[in-house]
């Protein structure tokens, strides 16, 4: 078997193309990926070398270098922070416009405001996003140094030593042990179980939870204790670092003892990778091989990306609309200036201004005008939009409603930019374990013998007598059952059945009765939980050839024969037993369709039992099916030559065993179902209906079986039974491509068919499928078909693919994606998408560490999208539209009463934080409650160019109004009864006041809700206004800097004007009165928040629930009249390795200790 | 008390978003008593200010030109005067004539002779105005060009001179210009002097007894005091060479605080046409009659490009005669009560039922995100 594998032929036959079907097409496209960050670092120096194995020599100094095992993930180190930082945040237009106009405002005689008006609040601005940047970046320093600086034992040559993670080197040696997370990507060298196996669980790499087998080569796995370790000697050789998670080529040159060497190959069944963890295995031992950066799941991830809101992008694109009309602003007025101040020539002699100068005056001119109208681009606006969002994200940190209380987590926002993104969120990517599910499997229902019994049997379907199929028993009555039923020996039979017929691992918990069960299946090990805890059917301990076993309390024993395997194709696994009667048996269990092939003919059961396997699969549980035959001894012994004989075959074992499984198995008598549940996270179902209903599309990217992903999808109503599902799982491009061709071109008829009926069809994807769907090719017809679909399934994927189908999306579609995952294999897909949620759960905190948001729950999403997201969307962008509007309209009004201008923001900073905090267009109830009112956001209704420039345009006729009746009323500039002239300051400060009132009426107007804050807020700034006034005007003339000296006695002139008043209320009615109709319109053009609003205003009693019931009532019917194909059989199981666990493990045994 | 503090948040309103709110919503029954309480309210009222802005009797005489008479009285064309009387006197208007006499010393301004009459008798109080056109008194250059602190009477260096009222800021010889700036360089100096025309039962002449006092804001004259500078330091500006030929002395110098048409002149117009008060007649009312006023043209405004006219006019509690308060405030209500009209028929015709769930776009057929 172990021919010589020499290094030539990996270097010959270019070992990584298109052998392994899942992940070849990863790494091709990752290169074509924009340069992510390190990956493209470490690609590059890697491309000339691929052709050169790595070599490792054992124990002794290697001669190539190598990268150590230090990994930083952090975006600064504090010699790059600052070019880095002032890179990033200066590439962003704003920023860089305020640079250039306080740039300009430090040329003297040119600013009519003050030197450092935008100066600081600028500096403000950027040490904020600097202190924000370097606590998150210190956060990722410490987990690096938490990560780095984790215990391993190393050999020294003699024995094993504590070592820190960051010092272990490519060629150690380790010793890992149980539950320890491995250094680095190892090589199996052995293990304290036989025959060098292990087991590991990989859910950081593919968030597979189940475990995987790891096996040693036989040569080194007799090394067990350090002192062994001296004599082993040799050199490994393998292929250079890369991203692909499953390959692995290499050769391992072992010293023999008598002084020759002999290659072994190496495969990625003998790899460890970092991130994976050692489980049920005490310990190991196991050479480093990769490094640091240069281990796989390094490889495989990328860099946090900076990630900037769509509402962000659309307001510094508005500033750049806003940037160029100032620019054109202020030449067309240097142009006036020059114009008219020619033409009046030596008319404006008293100006005194020089003729020379004029070239030189008209380029200042333009420079202060820009300098005069930059408040048009506020940068108040960034200030007070980091404010707002800050409160807003304090307030998703403190929402009871998305607090979970068993395990004292509440939400939290991480990245407070992107909260407005959670308002327009179209698709939502979410993994499925520990997301979607709490990664519990239970034992609840099972049909024994043509009867359904459940843990709680279900009220409505309560049994006529002892033996009907319709109804349904409680466990409670099968153990009644049991003892008396004309069927007690069938559930016998079926219980014995649970009980062995598996591959479970009992290990006995110390110094306690209980057993843990260990199965690389968790539906398996519900199973043999479920016969032992709810019927007392306990297996207790395995040995190579029999299983130990307790039924009600008594030891029985039974020896096993033979085990046929499980295999996908198979869809079954079974084993030949003898019961200790000694009688023969065969117990089979697995997919209805296989095992209903292989009855008997007029089966008892057959009938009743495909009923309940339907009812079960209609509430989404995961059913197998039980059979079994007794097998006369004569058979048997005939049947176990040809087993015998296939199981040494050297070619097409595999199928050999196949064919021999095949021939016993048939003419057996069917006992029963299970039905497992693989247990939802609470209101999953009612989360993603309502998400659907809010016209968001969820997708599922699970790393799970087909068969598990569909079922899942049922039971969280995501799939229903009114859906048509493409299931795509085809072996290669040509077919995946033709496939998905078809069903567009399906897709397509049916839009022109029935144009009015949305899409009900789902598409199930596998993740070899998506390989090539995925290829540049072909993603745009994938993308084409998912997007018409009304839910997708992603099975089987990889992290890596997780992200790729994310970005796919992202390139095609304008649309705002989430992704949703709890495992480190989700951070990819959580990177890529524009908003990223983590859950965190049990599974560690990866993945609520790089995400933007971390919930506890997935139920959770609801309140976060539809009632956070929502109000953060709607808020920010009525705020940042009334902050461009009430800046422009106070700058085109007021721009030659300059002076106020640097104290606008005393006036008008409460409303728009009033506004976007406070503000609520719908209740929180209400949002919940018509989750259509999400699509709002998605089509962006608030914030879209359209609005912006309806906004600039109405603060452009606010000012004409207030700057034309201004001219009318002042005019003459008498409007004292004893004569006196008020004068540019007194003019001025009474429109600037009528600017104010103005301002203040609109936001008035546009607030939907008035808390107390929001009086404080908008009449208040007001308030302020008039407080502030009298102080300018008395106290400021006494100030030391000589300023406000134009407001002087100003205070009785005012308040003592009787056209002051008139003016300050005429006026702002007039501006505000066309607003004011134009809200008014909600009655004649009306939308549907402006229902929802009313109703909420009158508090109507809604008749949404009575219909809600209805359609259950509609669903249950449905239910009923199903009659589908799909019966619910799932079951995740590795293929093959079963027979290894079975004949290798001793649970009685002691393990070396290593 | 437990040492591990529980992360569950506060259930105030606050955090919970709870807060106690007032939905205002624009409903016909808000909406429409909105619309006809401020029509209601407006229209009566500027009535009122209209009536009480037609009270005020109106006269303004462009004299730009009166320079370039030749001596005999010249009738006015129709564009350079205005007469706005509240009735028909019981004498004819007559239209207003100007003459110019210059003066019998070489480079010395001349004298405008103004005749006016008025037909009926106008109240006391009567403002006498001097009115500018295309004056740029908001120009950036020339709002700013003054010095608070030297007209505080503080001394003010060479520096503080230049920094706040360049290019007037001091003379060749280094002497800080007082009052420094553009401003108070070009502040307008022609005299005003009205006289009385054979005043019935007299056959003199009477001068009427205009108050060049009580002109500027109480507040303009307090806050000025005469300068602590040495006069030596101190030049008038250049264009006052003719009030100080001989420059300051100790007892000849600028007192800010005693000069009204100066506090006038500083508190800048906002428009580039502008009247500012020039004296008030407060004791006695001007009758019906002829009356001259004569003008020491001191002040040449043609070089700036612009005209320069006498107001004689009196006030109401709306200050001059200005119709747009009293139109503005009837046209607002108009417009209001006619929208309300609208609206109301409208909302009679067509109701809408509040809240009406059936009419939520996603109830109708089709609706996305609705699961069939």
């Amino acid at each position: 078997m172990f021919s010589d594998y020499s290094l030539s032929s990996i270097n010959s036959e270019v070992p990584f193309e298109s052998t392994e079907m899942l992940d070849c097409s990863t790494p091709v496209k990752l290169n074509t990926e924009k340069k992510s960050g390190f990956l493209s670092f470490f690609q590059r120096p890697k491309q000339p070398q691929t052709d050169v194995p790595r070599i490792i020599p054992m124990l002794l100094p290697p001669n190539q270098k190598f990268l150590g095992n230090h990994v930083s993930t952090a975006k600064y180190n504090p010699v790059t922070f600052l070019p880095k930082f002032l890179y990033v945040e200066f590439s962003k237009s704003a920023n860089l416009f305020f640079l250039f106009i306080s740039g300009i405002q430090q040329i003297p005689n040119i600013s009519p405001t003050s030197r450092y008006t935008t100066l600081i609040p600028l500096i403000i601005v950027l040490l904020i996003t600097a202190i924000k940047e370097i606590i998150e970046d210190y956060g990722v320093h410490k987990s690096d140094h938490q990560l780095n600086s984790r215990q391993c034992k190393i050999y020294d040559g003699t024995q094993f030593i504590e070592k820190q993670w960051r010092d272990v080197k490519v060629g150690d040696i380790c010793r890992v042990e149980s539950k320890e997370f491995f250094p680095a990507d190892l090589i199996l060298l052995s293990s304290s179980e036989p025959e060098g196996l292990c087991y590991i669980e990989t859910s950081n790499l593919d968030g597979e939870v189940n475990l995987k087998i790891k096996q040693a080569l036989p040569e080194t796995s007799s090394y067990l204790s350090p002192t062994d370790l001296i004599n082993l000697s040799g050199t490994i050789a393998c292929e250079q670092p890369n991203n692909r998670l499953y390959n692995y080529e290499g050769t391992f040159t072992l010293n023999l003892a008598d002084g020759k060497q002999k290659d072994f190959p190496l495969d990625p069944s003998k790899l460890l990778l970092r991130g994976a963890q050692l489980r049920n295995t005490s310990w190991i031992y196991a050479i480093v091989v990769f490094t640091g950066h240069e281990t796989k799941l390094m490889l495989n991830s990328s860099k946090k990306p900076t990630k900037a809101s769509n509402v962000t992008r659309i307001t510094n694109r508005n500033i750049l609309y806003l940037f160029t009309m100032l620019v054109m602003m202020s030449i067309l007025c240097s142009v006036g200036n020059l114009v008219t101040s020619t033409k009046a020539g030596n008319h404006w002699s008293y100006l005194q201004i020089q003729e020379k100068e004029r070239a030189k005056e008209f380029g200042l001119c333009i420079l202060t005008f820009m300098i005069l109208f930059n408040s048009f681009i506020p940068i108040s606006l960034m200030v007070t939009m980091e404010i707002v969002k800050f409160v807003q994200s304090v307030m998703i940190d403190n929402d009871l409603d998305i607090y979970y209380a068993k395990t004292d987590t509440p939400a939290v926002a991480r990245s407070s930019s992107l909260i407005e993104e959670l308002g327009q969120v179209e698709y939502v990517f979410s993994d499925k374990t520990g997301t979607l599910t709490c990664n519990e499997m239970e034992f609840k229902e099972c049909s024994i013998a043509g009867l359904s019994y459940a843990t709680t049997a279900d009220p409505e379907r309560r049994p006529n007598s002892d033996n009907d199929s319709e109804g349904q028993y409680s466990f409670k009555q099968l153990e009644q059952h049991m003892d008396h039923s004309k069927h007690a020996n069938i559930i016998q039979e079926f219980m014995t059945s649970l009980m062995t017929c598996h591959t479970v691992i009992p290990e006995q918990v110390k110094d306690s009765e209980e057993i843990i069960y260990q199965a690389s299946s968790p539906d398996e090990a519900a199973l043999v939980q479920g016969a032992s805890d709810i019927f007392g059917y306990q297996f207790y301990a395995r040995r190579p050839h029999s299983i130990n076993c307790k039924v009600k309390d008594q030891d029985v024993q039974f020896e096993i024969l033979n085990v046929c395997e499980f295999n996908s194709t198979r869809k079954r696994m079974s084993l030949v037993l003898k019961d200790p009667e000694g009688k023969i048996k065969l117990y089979c269990k697995g997919a209805d369709s296989v095992i209903l092939e292989r009855l008997a003919s007029n089966d008892l059961f057959e009938e009743a039992t495909l009923h309940h396997l339907e009812e079960f699969a209609s509430e989404g549980l995961r059913t197998l099916c039980y059979a079994m035959r007794e097998i006369p001894v004569q058979e048997y012994q005939s049947w176990s030559t040809v087993y015998e004989a296939a199981s040494t075959t050297l070619a097409n074992r595999s199928e050999e065993l196949d064919k021999a499984a095949e021939m016993i198995e048939k003419d057996m008598i069917l006992l029963g179902a299970t039905a497992i549940e693989d247990k939802l996270q609470d209101g999953v179902p009612d989360t993603i209906h309502t998400l659907q209903q809010a016209n968001i599309k969820v997708w599922v990217l699970t790393g799970d079986r087909q068969e598990t992903a569909i079922n899942i999808g049922y039971s969280c109503k995501l799939l229903t039974e009114d859906m048509d599902l493409f299931i795509c799982n085809k072996d290669d491009r040509v077919s995946t491509e033709t496939f998905l061709a078809q069903k567009l071109s399906e897709l397509e008829q049916d839009v022109q068919k029935h144009s009015e009926t949305p899409f009900s069809n789902a598409l199930i994807i596998e993740g070899k499928c998506l390989t090539f769907a995925l290829e540049k090719e072909m993603e745009r017809l994938f993308y084409d078909v998912a997007t018409r679909c009304k839910a997708v399934i992603c099975c089987r994927v990889s992290p890596l693919q997780k992200a790729l189908v994310v970005k796919m999306v992202k390139k095609f579609s304008k649309s705002i994606l989430l992704a949703i995952g709890d495992g480190a294999n989700d951070v990819s897909m959580i990177q890529a998408a524009h908003v990223g949620i983590g859950i965190s759960g049990v599974e560690g905190l990866q993945a609520a560490r790089s995400a933007d948001f971390s919930i506890s729950q997935f139920r959770f999403l609801k309140k976060l999208l539809l009632v956070h997201g929502s109000w953060a969307y709607q808020r920010l962008s009525k705020m940042i539209f009334y902050y461009f509007y009430k800046n422009v309209a106070l700058y085109l009004t007021q721009f030659w009463s300059w002076t106020m201008s640097c104290f606008n923001v005393f006036f008008t900073i409460l409303p728009p934080m009033a506004i976007g905090i406070f503000d609520q267009f719908a209740s929180a109830r209400l949002l919940d409650k018509y989750p259509q009112l999400y699509m709002l956001g998605q089509k962006n209704e608030f914030f879209n160019q359209k609005r912006f420039w309806g906004w600039i345009m109405n603060a452009v006729s606010h000012s004409a109004l207030l700057f034309f009746l201004g001219m009318a009323a002042f005019r003459q500039d008498g409007v004292f009864d004893d004569g006196w002239s008020g004068g540019q300051w007194w003019v001025g400060t009474t429109i600037f006041t009528a600017t104010l009132a103005t301002i203040l009426w609109k936001a008035a107007l546009i607030t939907d809700i008035w808390t107390k804050y929001t009086f404080i807020a908008i009449p208040g700034s007001m308030g302020i206004w008039f407080i502030f006034m009298p102080l300018v005007s008395y106290v400021g003339p006494l100030l030391p800097w000589g300023i406000f000296m134009e407001y002087v006695g100003i205070v009785p002139r005012l308040f003592g004007n009787v056209n002051y008043w008139l003016f300050i209320i005429l006026v702002p009615f007039t501006c505000n009165l066309r607003d004011f109709l134009w809200n008014y319109k909600r009655m004649y053009r009306t939308k549907s928040y402006h229902y929802i609003q009313e109703i909420q205003k009158m508090n109507l009693p809604d008749y949404r629930p009575r219909m809600d019931r209805f359609r259950q009532a509609v669903n249950k019917v449905r239910k009923i009249q199903r009659l589908k194909l799909s019966r619910g059989y799932a079951f995740s199981q590795n293929d093959s390795d079963q027979t290894k666990i079975i004949r290798m493990y001793d649970t009685t045994q002691q393990k070396p200790t290593g | 008390m437990s040492e591990e503090k529980s992360k569950k948040p506060a259930n105030t309103a606050f955090k919970q978003q709870r807060l106690k709110a007032w939905q205002p919503l624009l409903t016909p029954k808000t909406v429409l008593p909105t619309l006809f309480i401020a029509g209601i309210l407006f229209a009566p009222l500027g009535g009122v200010f209209l009536y009480q802005s037609d009270t005020v009797n109106e006269i303004i005489i462009d004299y730009t030109h009166c320079k370039d008479n030749n001596g005999t009285a010249q009738v006015l064309d129709d564009n350079l005067y205005s007469y706005k009387f509240t009735k028909e006197g019981d004498l004819p208007p007559r239209i207003p004539s100007y003459r110019f006499t210059p003066n019998p010393v070489a480079g010395e301004p001349g004298n405008c002779t103004i005749r006016f009459n008025t037909p009926i008798e106008i109240k006391t109080p009567v403002f006498l105005y001097y009115k500018l056109t295309n004056f740029y008194q908001n120009h950036r250059k020339y709002v700013k060009s003054l010095s608070y602190s030297q007209l505080n009477g503080d001394i003010i260096t060479a520096q503080d001179a230049a920094a706040s009222c360049s290019p007037v800021n001091a003379n060749e010889q280094g002497q800080i210009y007082y009052p420094c700036g553009l401003i108070a360089n070009s502040m307008f100096n022609d005299t005003f002097a009205v006289t009385f025309l054979n005043s019935p039962g007299s056959q003199t002449n009477a001068t009427m007894n205009f108050d060049e006092t009580g002109i500027a804001w109480p507040a303009d004259k307090k806050r000025l005091h005469s300068t602590q500078m040495n006069s030596a330091e101190l030049a008038p500006p250049p264009n006052w060479v003719k009030r100080y030929p001989d420059g300051y002395t100790a007892d000849k110098i600028f007192h800010p605080q005693d000069d009204e048409h100066f506090q006038v002149w500083m508190r800048t117009s906002w428009y580039p046409t502008f009247r500012k008060l020039y004296s008030a007649l407060r004791d006695n009312t001007l009758q019906a009659g002829i009356y001259e006023v004569n003008v020491v043209l001191n002040y040449d405004i043609t070089a700036y490009g612009g005209t320069k006219s006498i107001v004689l006019t009196g006030t109401s509690f709306l200050g001059d005669r200005n119709p747009f308060m009293g139109l503005a405030w009837i046209v607002m209500g108009c417009v209001c009560t006619l929208l309300g009209v609208v609206f109301l028929g409208w909302h009679f015709f067509k109701p809408r039922k509040l809240g009406d769930h059936d009419r939520l776009s996603w109830q109708q057929s089709g609706g996305p995100g609705q699961p069939q």
